[in-house]
């Protein structure tokens, strides 16, 4: 994800405007930032890696002046953030000016047939390419116009672009497929962006673009048409006006951050899935895995669960047992790792510091280390030697909700590739892990869509509680904790989570009546959790079983909260969202801000 | 935008409460129920609006024009055809042409939000459609059920009898293109002309969680009174009310102009006392208990959880709970509604006020407007008094 915006005003400079919309659209990504002038007939670029308000200021951006300009704020996906990667990308004449969100999915073809047409590249994104497919064009046709579209025509994959010309100064060229981009219709002046904040203390009236949509702005006016028909488009009829406050077009409309997120899952896991099925540092990490002697994994909080997932995984199918930690314990294992070891590192930010002192300690030791993190090449991932990413976009919630499932079918898919590589499972094994991972999103979304309604209200009766126990076996375990550090996290309510045979040995002592105790319900442990679910129902617990219906489990509970059938191993994706729902219609019931949790920070980066 | 909210039919199982007249009549919160679109729907930015009647609404007709004349372009359409569809072809002519009109059921009891929400959010997507959704727990085969893939809805289905992969009602508000329209004449059926809609154009899924109520039956004005007080934060009692110092009022307690309660009452919150109500001396007004304009509630009587429609009279040293009193209907001395069923009778949207509980319901009475409780009556659980009915 990234953030684009263009501004072609009538007169006077629109730098101040540019800035101002990438600071609002900093939430779409923050590894770089860059921006691209007309003046007379020059196109003039700034740019670099860093924080927005940095690079404005390191780079210069307030030097330049032009009525007409276009900005981009960047999250890595294709090399790494650096100033040359960052955006404005322009051809080898300096002319033609491209910001870009999305991924172009044939720019390896398109950059050598380019270059052996004699264009020079030199950035290794997939965004260049487009500046140079149009200045190459740009020869054949007879207008920029043409040389434009028939560059779109070329492009596959998802792009939101917008383009600067030196020979058509105050228009800004842009084109849509598969990544927002919205048009804004100002007075002496009209806006491009990513998203509608950018520009809403400007104008409220605005265009959202469709997929396949091209045309221009200028200061004066929109034309919009489709690329691949050349229909076009009536401009007026499209209008429509934004009646959202800044803050609730951020959230897009949700009440909060949080429930925005949870609803984004199946979205962040399809494209999680996607971004690693072409990535080429997954079969390296499951290689390291494979023939590691012994496999640590940590992390601390969500991701630690999405660690024990990890745990479980490599135990089911590749074999291995793991040693998971809590990153804050790394002192312990001082003189223990050696050189055949692999640590694997799980940070959402990529920036916690507990997770990063146990990797420096691994790394002392000689063991390799594979960082799992959501943001590209953020300090864990570039300390360790290889990484892989999820693709779950910035998350603004404190509490994790999206990036715990992605990190889920991350790791589902490197367990399962270390246990193909170690001959563990056969080849058609494989192909079914495969099959049931790109259904995560899928099952994610039945999740939601089928506890949502149940959870709100019995949120309403939880949010009377003060403890309550989270139970399960097996797999359901992580997925329990997680679910009881959701709940502790936002709705302040004391939640643990135990293995359910681990109750009867302490924690059942608390039972009481009316005491709320949750049951995770995983298939290949249904007999044995109807034994703890009667030892809680003969202490007068209220039983709550959240899962598919099955008849023996809910014939004694309370209350269900039903989720979706799941194939073996992929029961995260079915139990979590319910849990993370709850968490937040209790909080909200009790008129706490999940999105800002007291005494928590998103990215913890002290020890 | 425009907009069409359809506020005819009787709705034959609101009927004991209705007689004539349109459900959307019936009163909540001191607002009838069309009230609660309309009000929505202005403060949402909609300038022009047709309401589609039936049955007896000139009363409606002229309260609504006189009222929100000065708000919107407001226009009364009388409904030519029988059903939901005679309803809609009965506005098309008034929203023909180009631009999007957003189409209200008149019988849905939310706040603005979910009106100002749903506009919001269409206008900023590219999408043709928007259908807003409301997560319900409960009585899924009473509402049509709708499947959503990333925010976009794929399939309807209406009542289904079968589950369905999701908990998400219609909410009773999309935001449409005219061709609807004309899909709902060609088709003859709204349903088979929303499969449509879905089927052709983008339509994208708003999802509302706040308190939203589908009055369908007479007991949706019970859980709809329980859940909009609910969200009652503090009490406000009007100047013009009066209240002597032996009344004791515990709790957030909306008391409206001219409401009157006397000596030693106790008024338990979250309740509401509407415009003229009277509460008479030692009289127990308990939680979730709405009176609304000129409702009469005798002395030494126990009123809990119950809604009492305009000018409905209770009388003394009666025992009211769980229980729908229609307009103008009469209860006399002495009556006791009884209220305790086992969770199975329990109507199907019910469930979700029992949760955690035990597995039974409390269902009092249905008192139909117009009709007449003689003395020291025992109603028995779910018993339905018609409208106008004299029971002996």
């Amino acid at each position: 994800m990234c953030g684009i915006i263009g501004v072609a005003a009538q007169k006077g400079n629109v730098v101040p405007l540019i800035i101002g919309g990438l600071k609002r659209l900093e939430y779409r990504g923050y590894d770089s930032a860059g921006i691209a002038v007309v003046s007379g007939s020059t196109v003039s670029v700034r740019k670099g890696a860093g924080k927005i308000e940095h690079v404005v200021v390191a780079k210069g951006f307030e030097e330049l002046n032009g009525s007409t300009g276009i900005g981009h704020t960047r999250w890595a996906t294709h090399g790494a953030p650096n100033d040359i990667n960052a955006h404005p990308h322009t051809d080898c004449t300096g002319s033609i000016a491209v910001v870009h969100n999305g991924i172009i999915k044939n720019y390896a073809e398109l950059k050598e047939e380019l270059v052996a047409r004699g264009h020079r590249f030199s950035s290794e994104t997939d965004t260049e390419v487009i500046a140079h497919l149009i200045e190459e064009e740009l020869r054949r046709q007879g207008s920029f116009r043409h040389a434009f579209q028939e560059a779109v025509k070329r492009l596959e994959g998802s792009f939101a672009i917008a383009v600067l010309y030196s020979g058509e100064p105050d228009r800004i060229y842009f084109a849509k497929k598969d990544s927002p981009l919205v048009v804004g219709l100002g007075r002496g002046a009209n806006f491009l962006a990513s998203d509608i904040p950018a520009f809403l203390e400007h104008t409220r009236r605005v265009i959202v673009l469709r997929d396949g949509e091209a045309g221009w702005i200028t200061s004066q006016e929109v034309h919009i048409e489709n690329v691949y028909t050349g229909e076009s488009v009536d401009v007026p009829g499209r209008v429509r006006t934004i009646s959202w406050s800044p803050s609730m077009a951020a959230k897009g409309g949700y009440p909060h951050f949080m429930l925005k997120e949870i609803h984004e899952q199946p979205r962040a896991l399809r494209d999680t899935f996607y971004g690693l099925s072409s990535d080429e540092s997954l079969a390296k990490a499951a290689e390291l895995l494979a023939g590691a002697e012994r496999i640590y994994v940590t992390a601390a909080g969500t991701s630690f669960h999405a660690g024990l997932l990890f745990d479980y995984y490599m135990l089911r199918l590749a074999g291995r047992t793991v040693k998971a930690f809590i990153a804050s314990e790394y002192e312990w294992f001082k003189g223990v790792p050696g050189r055949g070891d692999v640590l694997l590192a799980i940070s959402q930010s990529g920036e916690t510091m507990d997770t990063l002192k146990a990797v420096r300690l691994f790394k002392e030791h000689g063991a390799r280390v594979i960082a799992l993190s959501n943001v590209y090449e953020s300090a864990i991932p570039r300390e360790s030697g290889i990484a892989i990413y999820t693709r779950a976009g910035p998350e603004i919630g404190v509490a994790a909700s999206k990036t715990f499932l992605t990190q889920a079918l991350a790791l589902l898919l490197l367990a399962g590739h270390a246990a193909r590589i170690s001959g563990r499972i056969t080849r058609d094994e494989m192909a079914e892990i495969m099959s049931a991972a790109s259904k995560a999103n899928r099952l994610a979304q039945r999740a939601i869509s089928v506890s949502e309604g149940v959870v709100r209200t019995v949120a309403k009766w939880f949010s009377k509680k003060g403890n309550a126990y989270i139970l399960s076996r097996g797999i359901g375990v992580p997925i329990a904790m997680e679910g009881a550090l959701k709940v502790k996290e936002i709705s302040y309510i004391h939640a643990e989570a135990y293995p359910a045979g681990e109750s009867k040995h302490g924690p059942i002592a608390l039972i009481e009546p009316g005491f709320p105790v949750f049951f995770l319900l995983v298939d290949q442990h249904l007999k044995e959790l109807k034994g703890n679910v009667m030892e809680m129902k003969a202490r007068g617990a209220t039983v709550v079983a959240v899962g598919p219906p099955r008849s023996e489990i809910l014939s004694e509970s309370d209350i269900h909260i039903p989720a979706p059938e799941a194939p073996p191993l992929l029961e995260p994706f079915t139990l979590t969202p319910p849990l993370q729902l709850l968490a937040y219609y209790t909080a909200v019931s009790l008129g706490y801000n999940p999105d800002k949790p007291r005494n928590l920070a998103k990215t913890v980066t002290v020890e | 935008m425009r907009a069409v909210v359809l506020a005819g039919g009787t709705g034959g199982r609101m009927e004991p409460l209705t007689g004539p007249r349109p459900k959307t009549w019936l009163k909540m919160l001191g607002k009838r129920l069309v009230e609660y679109a309309l009000e929505g729907l202005v403060e949402a930015g909609v300038r022009n609006i047709v309401v589609v009647v039936d049955g007896d609404y000139s009363e409606m007709a002229s309260d609504l024009t006189s009222r929100y004349r000065e708000l919107v372009d407001l226009r009364i359409v009388e409904q030519k055809a029988p059903g939901i569809e005679g309803a809609l072809l009965s506005a098309r002519r008034y929203v023909a042409g180009s631009g999007p009109v957003a189409l209200a059921y008149g019988d849905i009891v939310a706040p603005p939000g979910f009106y100002t929400g749903s506009i919001a959010a269409y206008n900023a997507s590219s999408s043709e459609a928007l259908m807003a959704l409301t997560p319900v727990a409960s009585g899924l085969q009473t509402y049509g059920v709708v499947m959503v893939e990333d925010r976009r809805i794929t399939s309807i289905h209406e009542k289904p009898t079968e589950r369905v992969e999701s908990t998400y009602a219609y909410g009773g508000l999309m935001v449409v293109p005219p061709a609807f329209f004309d899909m709902v004449k060609d088709q003859g059926s709204v349903a088979s002309a929303m499969r449509t809609l879905i089927q052709k154009m983008d339509v994208d899924a708003y999802i509302w969680s706040g308190p939203w109520y589908d009055i369908d039956e007479p007991w949706d004005l019970l859980r709809a009174a329980v859940g909009m007080l609910d969200t009652l934060a503090e009490t406000r009692i009007s100047s013009s009310a009066k209240i002597p110092e032996t009344v004791t009022l515990e709790g957030p307690v909306i008391v409206e102009d001219e409401a009157m309660i006397d000596h030693g009452a106790v008024i338990k919150g979250p309740a509401y006392i509407g415009r003229k109500a009277f509460v008479g001396m030692n009289a127990f007004i308990r939680p979730y208990t709405t009176l609304e304009n000129g409702a009469i509630v005798g002395s030494h009587t126990e009123v809990k959880r119950s809604v009492l429609q305009p000018r409905a009279y209770v009388a003394s040293f009666c025992y009211i709970t769980d229980t729908v009193v229609g307009e103008e209907a009469s209860v006399s001395p002495y009556v006791l509604t009884l209220n305790v069923v086992p969770l199975v009778k329990a109507p199907p949207r019910f469930e979700d006020l029992v949760l955690g509980a035990s597995k039974r319901v409390k269902l009092g009475s249905i008192i139909g407007s117009r009709s007449k409780v003689p003395p020291r009556t025992v109603l028995q659980p779910g018993t339905v008094v018609r409208y106008g009915e004299i029971l002996s």
